[in-house]
């Protein structure tokens, strides 16, 4: 089976994000300190990032591992040059040159009640006052938040820096990732047809974001929310795996979603599209 | 006809600005009748979800399965439109640069041709993000907004702030060590499901007085009241709009009060500190 570059990327984060939500709710459960959930969350990032390293390793000669820009760039420099430049613009412009739009999101406050208070929500985000009749457990086990919280703890970036423009450029280059994967799927080696791919992605994505619920939208004026991290790679993701038939991916993109947005008790866009593909699957193997 | 209306909201929501999902819709029809392809799969699924979302007996079907929470809107996410646009450029990309013009019989090109094509996603969409405000370049809070920030003292610990709604929705995201009377949920009702707690209609008048709508009152007695409930409630600090600050009735109540005292100005709020 061939490791690309871009699918090692993709999965090790959302194992990530599955640990960062593991620790988190043990935390939540043991009613343990933040800083304990930040510091084990930040074991499991350098867990999954020592471990990833040495599968490679020692699995160098069982897989070959593809893909990489420096190839792109050597073979065609234009497009190359072009997408990497549509990127870096999008990160400039989108996540520099603008400030948030945080209607419909409180991420920022609970990074900072979790951060000021050293607790799991003990106070209401919004006001820093005790909860008087509490908050939806459906919300209060999303790990989200916490995962922000712990980079900017452990790292000692500002809380508006990780969620406005850290998470939402690492998002944006996930994204890109998962419509890599599309592109390879599509286009197989034509490396200039799968540059062309993405270079087009790249103009839906800043052309496309007149709505707020657009992708790109989402994206670029909200990138931290689960709802746009579930748009722009969760999404794009799993129709990869489906198109491939790599099932253990959709599995681990479920789950990732599971711990990103509120669903039906685990029945998410994912697991959704998994079933409108196997209807559609159906009508394609009548033919 | 509440369900067709739901839909209706929600699609509108989704278009309204942009083209992009016109273009989306003459992807599939490209892909059924013109261009020769391979991904079936690809087609069917887009061509199957889009039906499932426009059809209303599924849409409701759709709508219950991702709870209540979500608005119609938001399962438009599961059309892969980004994928399918893009692709279909690629395809007709490759096409259009192998087009020969006339008699010269000349190549369009690739470049020329993705250009093209670029020109006509700009036509379907937008340069500018859905608003989004460009004059406070590179800040995370309005200016405004920051000035006010800047003079609440945050160094002994936890302060109280009770400040204009604009100021206040980005306080707590500034500093953790700011509380605050009422959260955004009081005037941004769908942030009202990240918790059960409520406020009385008391509370919305409070905040009505500081934001200056609370109207057909005698100004000076009620902000005397208010003041006074300032004080007794703990809040370190109140913030007012300048051009409140001005009315006769509410300076007249500014001078009688002795609780606060005036520390600063900015350019369009007045900063009280609790003596």
């Amino acid at each position: 089976m061939q490791n690309s570059l871009s699918d090692k990327l993709i999965q090790r984060s959302f194992l990530a994000v599955l640990i960062a939500q593991a620790f988190y709710l043990g935390t939540l459960v043991l009613k343990m300190p933040f800083s304990a959930c930040a510091y084990f969350q930040f074991a499991g990032l350098v867990l999954v990032i020592s471990g990833g390293i040495l599968w490679d390793i020692f699995h160098r000669n069982k897989g070959k591992t593809v893909g990489g820009a420096g190839l792109y760039f050597r073979q065609y420099p234009c497009r190359t040059f072009l997408f990497l430049a549509l990127v870096v613009l999008q990160i400039v412009w989108n996540y520099g040159a603008h400030m948030p739009y945080i209607k419909g999101d409180i991420t920022g406050e609970i990074m900072q009640s979790f951060l000021t208070t050293d607790q799991i929500y003990s106070v209401n985000p919004m006001t820093g006052e005790g909860f008087l009749t509490g908050m939806p457990s459906r919300l209060k086990i999303l790990g989200l938040p916490a995962l922000y919280a712990s980079v900017s703890k452990v790292t000692g970036l500002s809380v508006p820096f990780v969620c406005y423009r850290l998470i939402p450029a690492v998002v944006l280059l996930l994204g890109y990732l998962s419509y890599e994967r599309l592109a390879d799927f599509f286009f197989g080696e034509d490396k200039k047809a799968k540059l062309t791919f993405l270079i087009f992605v790249a103009l839906v994505w800043q052309f496309g974001s007149y709505g707020l619920y657009n992708d790109s939208a989402r994206l670029f004026l909200q990138g931290w929310r689960g709802e746009s991290i579930r748009a722009v790679v969760l999404l794009p993701y799993a129709l990869n795996c489906l198109l491939r038939k790599k099932y253990a991916g959709l599995v681990l993109t479920a789950f990732v979603e599971l711990c990103v947005v509120w669903t039906l008790y685990g029945l998410g866009f994912t697991i959704l599209m998994a079933a409108v593909f196997l209807i559609a699957g159906k009508v394609v193997a009548k033919k | 006809m509440k369900l067709l209306g739901l839909m209706q909201d929600g699609y509108t929501l989704f278009v309204k600005d942009g083209q992009i999902t016109v273009l989306y819709f003459l992807s599939l029809f490209l892909l059924w009748f013109l261009i020769k392809d391979k991904q079936e799969l690809f087609k069917k699924y887009a061509t199957l979800i889009l039906l499932l979302l426009l059809f209303p007996p599924t849409a409701w079907l759709l709508m219950k399965y991702q709870t209540t929470f979500y608005d119609y809107v938001n399962l438009w996410t599961l059309l892969p439109q980004t994928a399918m646009v893009a692709y279909v450029l690629t395809v007709c990309g490759e096409k259009l640069a192998g087009y020969r013009f006339g008699k010269t019989k000349r190549k369009l090109g690739e470049g020329p041709a993705i250009a093209v094509l670029a020109v006509l996603l700009f036509l379907c969409g937008s340069l500018t993000l859905f608003a989004h405000p460009t004059e406070e370049t590179g800040r995370y809070f309005p200016k405004d907004v920051e000035e006010v920030l800047e003079y609440v003292d945050t160094s002994g610990g936890e302060v109280y702030l009770f400040a204009p709604e604009e100021v206040a929705e980005y306080a707590r995201i500034y500093d953790g060590r700011i509380k605050l009377p009422f959260g955004r949920n009081m005037w941004e009702a769908a942030l009202s499901a990240y918790t059960y707690d409520t406020y009385d209609a008391g509370d919305g008048e409070m905040n009505d007085w500081l934001n200056g709508n609370l109207k057909g009152l005698s100004e000076t007695e009620v902000s005397e009241n208010y003041f006074s409930i300032c004080s007794s409630r703990g809040f370190d600090y109140l913030v007012f709009d300048k051009e409140r600050v001005k009315e006769s009735g509410f300076s007249a109540a500014v001078e009688k009060q002795s609780d606060y005292d005036k520390i600063a100005e900015t350019g369009k709020y007045v900063i009280y500190k609790r003596m």
